[in-house]
């Protein structure tokens, strides 16, 4: 079985998804599984859940300069959910041009396999394109 | 609890040492600090050092190793960015608490190359976005962006203010003015950050001694000895977005409102900043989180030369980690000695800048608003020309060299031109004070002269308020 490139991507059995947690009490999303929450402090009151595949895109960056090894340039994308978690994520499928990336244009989440830098074989992971009805 | 007061301060130039040690830099800090007190490291009590990249290397003990092995406890601190203002602090509150009345603190670090960030083995670096610190502060910049449309020129001109001021400090590690068109159009690191808006990689260290009130007294240190009137640290509150892009805002906020507590003044009352400019984008967003200016404002602040040498609240003007450098575990306490800066030290730029500072605080006594005071009736605009910078062309001799010396009278900063080097040099001489008078050779048919003369004033003084036109041009002079 592949392994997956963060402990929140999870196989699924070849439906993959990423794994969230949602707070009993305050109904914060969380990335990841956990079981405290880090807004309202409750314990034990954690819900797994796996996250949204829609959301939209709050903020970002074109990263030119990374470790060596690493493709440049790409967009380092921040996504609000719509299940109200907010994750990182490299946004395709857009041009890396500033001018060209809109804020909260619509993005979907997808699955894939790719080798990581310092690796030598693929991974499981996740990335965002623009979705249907997304604005440049 | 006992007032805290910095008795001795100082840091080395920060640039790239190799063959040195962690504690040989250390070292090397805390006995200018120490000869900047007058004491010796058998005056400390305690010493708390800063350093990340051997936080496990009990650096502080192998520093003590070097310069004096007098048995006082050492406390080694890593916290990040702010593992020197940690130790800083760490000290300050042993003071506070009444245990010791000496101590000493000191930051150093000795800095790989390339990234901040990069870790070993398999990374989701470029397949899950960006783990680089560029990145991270890339996207403060581009919210700031996104929320009150803050442009990538804005962002630069931090980096043309911080590389200006630059110029006027010796302990810069680059010391070059970049205007924007350079700034904006180095390499992209990671958008909106160029390479020029990114803090420059370095080793250096910095080192304070802190004393209790009653042993400033005992030792007659007061004259030299400057008050800790706050310090506050936080953590992060709660923010929605922090596991994705961490907030470098909520708890800048709520440590600079503590702080103002703490000192029982409010933002309008500070008149000069040093805050961790590790990137272009993280200085204008500072701005709001210290309360400089209203959310959505650090936009018109940068353009308007609010916070450059000569505006309203000069930030940076140790030309910030930007120039100046940004060797993790230093930073901190470097950031101190530059708004405490050593008395004794008679360095030109420092000399400089603390003359600035002075006039600065002039302008912003209570009642003393207006920049420009009016004259009364029967006195005239020229009689007080303190804290004015004249510029008087053709300097070197006859009448500039006459209104060259009565502005200096008057309590002017002065800059003579002239076309004749040697006159010039013998009139800059003559004049003496050296920290009042500038002396730039420059033909005044020249246009690259004229600009020259204006770059040198500015980058001296902050600013020219009085320009005397006096040297004679003739035709035949611009065959
Ligand atoms: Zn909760």
């Amino acid at each position: 079985m592949t392994d997956s490139i963060l402990p929140y991507v999870k196989s699924g059995d070849g439906a993959p998804y990423l794994a969230g947690s949602r707070c009993g009490a305050c109904g914060q999303v969380f990335v990841g599984e956990r079981s405290t929450c880090a807004k309202c402090t409750a314990r034990d009151k954690m819900e797994p859940i796996h996250l949204a595949t829609t959301g939209r895109l709050y903020d970002f960056t074109i990263v030119h300069r990374s470790f060596p090894g690493v493709k440049t340039p790409f967009v380092d994308a921040i996504v609000d959910l719509d299940d109200g978690a907010h994750i990182k994520g490299t946004l395709i499928g857009v041009d890396p041009d500033p001018a060209r990336i809109a804020f909260d244009m619509p993005v979907r989440l997808e699955f894939r396999e790719a080798i990581p830098v310092g690796a030598d074989r693929p991974y499981l992971t996740y990335v965002f394109v623009p979705a249907e009805g997304a604005t440049a | 609890m006992s007032d805290v007061y910095v008795v001795g301060i100082d840091m080395i130039r920060f640039g790239r040492y190799p063959d040195r040690t962690v504690p040989g830099l250390a070292a090397e800090a805390a006995l200018m600090a120490l000869d900047d007190a007058g004491l010796t490291i058998r005056d400390m009590q305690a010493l708390f050092c800063g350093n990340l990249g051997q936080a496990a290397g009990m650096v502080g003990q192998r520093m003590l190793a070097e310069i004096g092995q007098t048995g006082i406890p050492v406390t080694n601190v890593a916290n990040a960015c702010a593992t020197g203002a940690t130790a800083f602090r760490d000290a300050w509150m042993t003071i506070k608490a009444g245990v010791y009345d000496t101590v000493l603190a000191v930051g150093v670090e000795q800095m790989g190359k390339g990234l901040l960030g990069a870790g070993g083995g398999v990374s989701p670096e470029g397949l899950v976005g960006s783990y680089t610190m560029p990145a991270m502060f890339a996207h403060i910049g581009m919210e700031h962006s996104r929320k009150y449309g803050t442009t990538f020129a804005q962002f630069a001109k931090v980096s043309v203010k911080n590389h200006h001021h630059s110029t006027l400090n010796a302990k810069s590690m680059y010391r070059v003015e970049t205007p924007l068109e350079e700034v904006m159009g180095a390499e992209i690191i990671s958008y909106p950050n160029t390479k020029l808006m990114c803090s420059v990689n370095v080793d250096g260290s910095a080192a304070a001694v802190l004393m209790s009130e009653k042993k400033v007294r005992q030792l007659g240190l007061m004259d030299r000895a400057v008050r800790i009137r706050g310090s506050e640290m936080s953590s992060n509150l709660f923010a929605e977005r922090q596991a994705a892009m961490p907030d470098f805002s909520a708890a800048t906020r709520l440590a600079a409102t503590n702080a103002y507590e703490q000192a029982g003044i409010g933002p309008g009352d500070v008149n000069l900043v040093e805050l961790h400019d590790c990137f272009a984008t993280a200085e204008l967003v500072h701005y709001e989180n210290l309360g400089l200016c209203a959310d959505g404002e650090a936009g018109r602040l940068i353009d308007d030369g609010d916070t450059a040498l000569g505006g309203r609240v000069p930030v940076n003007v140790s030309s910030g980690l930007l120039s100046k450098g940004h060797p993790l575990g230093a930073t901190g306490i470097a950031n101190i000695y530059e708004i405490a800066p050593p008395p004794r030290q008679g360095r030109r730029a420092a000399g400089r800048r603390r003359a600035y500072r002075a006039d600065a605080c002039r302008r912003r006594r209570p009642g003393g608003r207006d920049r420009l005071r009016h004259p009364r009736p029967g006195e005239s605009v020229m009689d007080d020309l303190s804290g004015k910078v004249a510029v008087i062309t053709g300097g070197a001799s006859g009448i500039g060299f006459a209104l060259a010396r009565g502005a200096l009278q008057r309590g002017a900063k002065v800059v003579i031109s002239d076309i004749r080097a040697d006159a010039l040099a013998e009139a800059e001489a003559a004049l003496s004070g050296e920290d009042e008078v500038l002396a730039v050779r420059a033909d005044v048919a020249r246009y690259d002269d004229v600009a020259a003369l204006a770059d040198a004033a500015i980058a001296r003084f902050g600013t020219v308020n009085l320009l005397v036109n006096n040297a004679g041009v003739f035709a035949a002079g611009l065959a």
